[in-house]
């Protein structure tokens, strides 16, 4: 079963070149100014994520933050509708078919002064698939934009596409409603991220070992709970296993509980975020509730970014207090990058 | 991923060391219903085995911290293995209650120790006590001047706090038969090594008048 997961995916192969072209994004002189990338996923279609991400642009743009979003949902891009701009034909393909030569030239200035958009509306149809190299050289350039803040707008599901741009920075919201469906995803995705996270930190051979460690323990363990795989890690090597928790735990991510109806649990999502401390092992912090209301659907459909044309409602002030929270909680640092050094450093013998 | 054998009763009831047995009460409640089957909170998390799993665990978690003398062996087996510090634990406040009231001599025997001279000598409880009708209120107000709470009382008396909420603040509705509202009072005025006789019949007096 180790092996499903990394089919079509030359990650094990080249483990080396690719530690070593990631380590860039972590331990370069830019790495100040990735502290400031917020990746914004939740696994479900339609739970808000674009909405979530257009918004808060525009609120943080208009309290004098140069902020970049970036369309990274690449299948089925439309962050620009959600922002008022219509069909762009600059986009991230552009840079990928080498069509301009840095992903800089992508970028989109938008009407709202400090706002500006890397849009996928002109990408290739197939861009969704692009391979591995592309999306480290994507990685690579993002991490070499200065701005306030980077937002990317990620896609549903839990391909590799969406995981690695999450794990492009320690910090992420996940963006849920309160329905059985969208949880499921929600948790799907953080394990996925989880997973990855772990075989990022372990060399590849190292990873094989453990994985199949696990499996041996306990059928099925490594794809459904890859938390399992860290007492197994603590228990054949201490040293890594700690490495490994520290990096888990210096993940600041965040939870939004969206769509959110009076009829609903308003404690569901502290709830949710105590499970995941409590059984993955990582922070979780949860910011709130956004109502529901019919009028995002109408500021959708008028291309209105929902701030402006609805601010005396419940949801705009949910929105706008989400906002302030990411404003204030500028994450503080990347403590991956060493923990990623010291496991590169560690004697190679014992995993021969 | 801490495994479910690592997790100790407290975190896996997410309450501190100290708990009182009322808040042990509130938070295993609150778990049955986190982890029960149709739970949105752990939708798709766990696996059936899993989930009953934790709930065997929560089980053994509440009944061992519910139990004073399992408590506090399982308090010193964590302080000795340096998970808990000394003096986080809980102390009850019916230590030295612990082994009394099995022969019937509750009444005399197991209340708490130094309170019997205030109660009774107190300008504000003498007040309250020379009055014809006691109501609820003037119960609760007798239980604040003596610095109790409504918690010690329930753990003491083993009534629910509900329960005692209701009597003090002369909820008729939500209060038991006349029989068992009598054994309540008895039991809450005995806390305070009171006359219960007197002021229970006080008590009830204005009841029965008002539910004729």
């Amino acid at each position: 079963m180790g092996e499903r997961g990394v089919r079509g995916h030359p990650f094990p192969r080249r483990a080396k070149e690719w530690f070593q072209k990631f380590r860039v994004l972590f331990t370069s002189e830019d790495s100040a100014q990735m502290t400031n990338i917020w990746p914004i996923g939740g696994g479900k279609g339609g739970s808000g994520k674009s909405f979530l991400a257009g918004n808060l642009g525009i609120w943080l743009a208009k309290q004098g933050n140069k902020t970049l979003l970036i369309d990274a949902d690449f299948g089925a891009a439309n962050l620009h509708t959600m922002i008022g701009i219509p069909y762009q034909p600059k986009s991230l393909s552009d840079f990928l078919n080498k069509k301009v030569q840095t992903l800089a030239e992508t970028i989109i200035e938008t009407r709202i002064p400090n706002l500006f958009l890397i849009s996928g509306s002109g990408n290739n149809l197939d861009t969704a698939n692009m391979p591995y190299e592309q999306k480290m050289k994507i990685f690579r350039a993002i991490s070499k934009l200065s701005y306030d803040f980077t937002l990317l707008d990620l896609g549903a599901g839990t391909s590799f596409n969406t995981i690695d741009f999450f794990l492009i920075s320690d910090s992420g919201i996940f963006v849920t409603t309160p329905e059985p469906t969208s949880i499921e995803n929600v948790y799907r995705l953080i394990r996925a991220v989880y997973a990855r996270k772990i075989r990022q930190l372990l060399k590849t051979y190292h990873f094989r070992t453990l994985v199949e460690e696990t499996e041996a323990r306990s059928k099925g363990a490594m794809v459904n709970n890859p938390e399992y795989l860290i007492s197994v890690i603590k228990e054949l090597e201490p040293e890594k296993g700690k490495i490994v928790e520290q990096a888990l735990r210096a993940f600041q991510f965040k939870l939004v509980l969206n769509q959110f109806r009076k009829q609903d649990n308003p404690q569901l999502g502290v709830l949710i975020c105590r499970i995941i401390e409590k059984h993955l092992g990582f922070p979780m912090q949860f910011i709130g509730n956004i109502s529901y209301d019919d009028l995002v659907h109408d500021a959708v459909c008028q291309k209105v970014p929902f701030l402006d044309k609805y601010l005396h409602t419940q949801t705009a002030a949910d929105l706008e207090k989400f906002c302030k929270h990411i404003l204030v909680a500028r994450s503080k640092g990347e403590e991956s990058g060493p923990a990623e050094e010291a496991l590169e450093m560690a004697p190679d013998g014992r995993e021969q | 991923m801490r495994p479910l054998v690592e997790l100790t009763h407290y975190e896996i009831l997410d309450l501190p060391a100290g708990a009182t047995p009322f808040e042990i009460r509130k938070a295993y409640k609150r778990a049955l219903e986190v982890y029960s089957e149709d739970s949105m909170v752990i939708y798709s998390l766990f696996s059936t085995g899993e989930r009953k799993e934790i709930r065997v665990r929560l089980d053994e978690a509440f009944a061992t911290l519910i139990n004073e003398k399992d408590r506090h062996e399982y308090d010193q087996r964590l302080i000795q293995q340096g998970v808990i510090k000394e003096g986080s634990q809980y102390r009850s406040v019916r230590k030295k209650v612990a082994s009394v009231g099995l022969d019937g001599s509750a009444d005399t025997a197991s209340q708490p120790e130094g309170e019997k001279p205030q109660a009774v000598e107190n300008p504000v409880v003498k007040e309250i006590l020379s009055r014809e009708d006691l109501t609820g209120m003037d119960l609760k107000r007798l239980r604040m001047e003596l610095g109790v709470s409504l918690e010690q009382i329930a753990e003491w008396t083993k009534i629910r706090p509900g329960m005692l909420q209701s009597i003090e603040e002369d909820r008729f509705y939500d209060l038991p038969s006349r029989l068992h509202l009598k054994s309540f009072l008895k039991a809450y005025v005995q806390y305070f090594h009171l006359n219960s006789e007197s002021i229970v019949s006080r008590y009830m007096k204005r009841i029965e008048g008002g539910r004729s």
